[in-house]
């Protein structure tokens, strides 16, 4: 069963220099509770192609189906995690991850409900009554993680969520992601640069090539599941690397 | 360690300020008519002490009342500015032709049409309070990040409660900036507007002090009509890091 279907999808963007092809002929099914990335160099347009799906930018051509629907503007049903730190810096933990549930008028008893499991999932009891601002960059990064998970979202939207983060806290966030993901499966649509972390990460990773955006290659990524740190040394873990690696070059 | 020593530096430069009015007073060099040494301000306390605060509570009700009419006005109107693309570009030019005006020069104008009584200067400190948070509302509106903004809409929130809630809390920092600097410039104002035509009023007072030659009387309604404003920014001040103990500043 496919959760998200994209045909035909093209972006064209009126610049001053004439028309720009941002993105050209995208087509691809993302099945229930699968894991895909999407990875391309910067400029690519793996950013403009998440806004679209999410809603918060237009397409010029296609369309976007899910569970077989079209998607008209943004929406809960595809809640985004970005790359910047968008907690909401006046909300406590807590706060920040009820926000969708209160503004979708959710009863307070059952929001109650949702918000604590997050927070013991995420680990972040204990900080439930701290600011964002007391909190380390990785422990945002949960709670805007907690924040899209809790409005109980159709798909999960990832735009290099880890991009801002060093390598020690990012790969630890990647793990943090798979153990939340094997517990709560969602359909995911990750955005990266970095084709360790999708290889990592994925059921399928989605190359992008840059101007105008097209798809490359659709490589399935098969390592075993549950996923650990020492995949990412592995032998096999480095040839598919380096493989990807002359794709993607070329 | 270090802290208490930059606090003694601040400490000794009130004390040298108060040694030098000492000093020029006490030793005879600055005649009391034109700076009034500590006795002529202990009796100046002592006999007219009822005058000054009945005066000054003439003023202080001008000055609250235009304070508050005119930095709430200032919300609302830059709210409702900022909320809507063809309000904006109605109220954007009147904005401008207001902003530039320097709120004294409008007096002889209001003392023209309204005469010297009350309203006039309260109308004044309407003015310059509503200029000053209306411009800063505005401006606060337009630097909310776009991130939080697309953040709430893709977690189902539509345009009123994208306004109710990421607008408003995040302006908040700014918006309590500008009411600081609307509640000092009302001291001013409402002193200057009393300068020019009032029957009642601290600065009233201070204008028929002048006449008599009381600089006593002067000195002493420059220092209350001063803590008050002190008093009133410390007030703003413990109010701001209630409202913005999120805020990045206060780390």
């Amino acid at each position: 069963m496919n959760k998200l279907e994209i045909h035909g999808l093209s972006k064209v963007f009126q610049s001053q220099m004439g028309p720009v092809t941002a993105l050209e002929n995208i087509h691809f099914d993302v099945k229930e509770g699968e894991f895909i990335s999407i990875v391309g160099t910067s400029g690519c347009g793996k950013s403009t192609l998440l806004n679209i799906i999410s809603g918060l930018e237009s397409h010029t051509t296609g369309e976007i189906l899910l569970d077989q629907i079209p998607v008209q503007g943004p929406g809960s049903d595809r809640a985004v995690v970005f790359q910047s730190d968008a907690t909401f810096p006046w909300l406590t933990v807590y706060e920040n991850i009820e926000y969708g549930l209160k503004v979708k008028k959710i009863d307070p008893k059952q929001r109650k409900q949702i918000v604590e499991e997050l927070l013991s999932l995420l680990e972040l009891d204990k900080f439930s009554s701290a600011y964002p601002k007391e909190l380390s960059g990785g422990m945002r990064k949960r709670i805007d993680i907690g924040r899209a998970y809790a409005v109980q979202p159709e798909i999960l939207l990832m735009d290099e969520p880890f991009g801002a983060l060093d390598i020690v806290t990012r790969e630890m966030m990647q793990d943090e992601l798979l153990r939340i993901w094997s517990e709560r499966k969602k359909t995911v649509i990750f955005i990266t640069h970095d084709l360790e972390e999708a290889m990592y990460l994925s059921d399928r990773i989605i190359l992008l090539s840059p101007r105008p955006g097209r798809i490359k290659e659709v490589i399935p990524i098969d390592f075993p599941r549950p996923r650990s740190g020492q995949l990412r040394e592995s032998q096999e873990f480095y040839q598919l690397r380096n493989q990807l690696r002359h794709i993607m070059g070329q | 360690m270090k802290k208490m020593n930059i606090k003694i530096f601040s400490f000794l430069s009130v004390l040298i300020l108060i040694g030098i009015w000492l000093l020029l007073t006490l030793s005879g060099w600055v005649k009391p008519l034109f700076l009034p040494g500590p006795k002529e301000l202990y009796e100046v306390i002592t006999t007219s002490y009822k005058d000054v605060f009945m005066h000054m509570g003439y003023t202080l009700i001008r000055q609250l009342g235009g304070f508050v009419i005119g930095s709430l006005a200032g919300i609302i109107v830059g709210l409702l500015i900022a909320s809507n693309r063809y309000i904006e570009a109605f109220m954007d030019p009147i904005i401008e032709i207001l902003r530039p005006i320097p709120p004294l020069a409008i007096i002889p104008l209001l003392i023209l049409w309204l005469g010297i009584g009350a309203l006039p200067q309260m109308l004044l400190v309407v003015f310059g309070c509503f200029v000053i948070v209306i411009v800063s509302t505005v401006e606060a509106v337009r630097n909310v990040p776009r991130i939080y903004i697309n953040a709430a809409r893709t977690l189902g929130a539509n345009s009123f409660s994208v306004y109710r809630t990421i607008v408003l809390p995040a302006i908040i920092p700014s918006l309590v900036g500008a009411i600081r600097v609307a509640a000092g410039a009302s001291f001013g104002l409402v002193v200057a507007a009393e300068f020019m035509g009032a029957q009642e009023g601290i600065g009233y007072y201070m204008i028929i002090a002048q006449r008599y030659l009381r600089t006593d009387m002067i000195l002493l309604s420059i220092i209350i009509i001063s803590a008050l404003a002190w008093l009133t920014d410390q007030a703003i001040r413990i109010l701001e890091r209630r409202l913005t103990r999120w805020s990045e500043r206060h780390s």
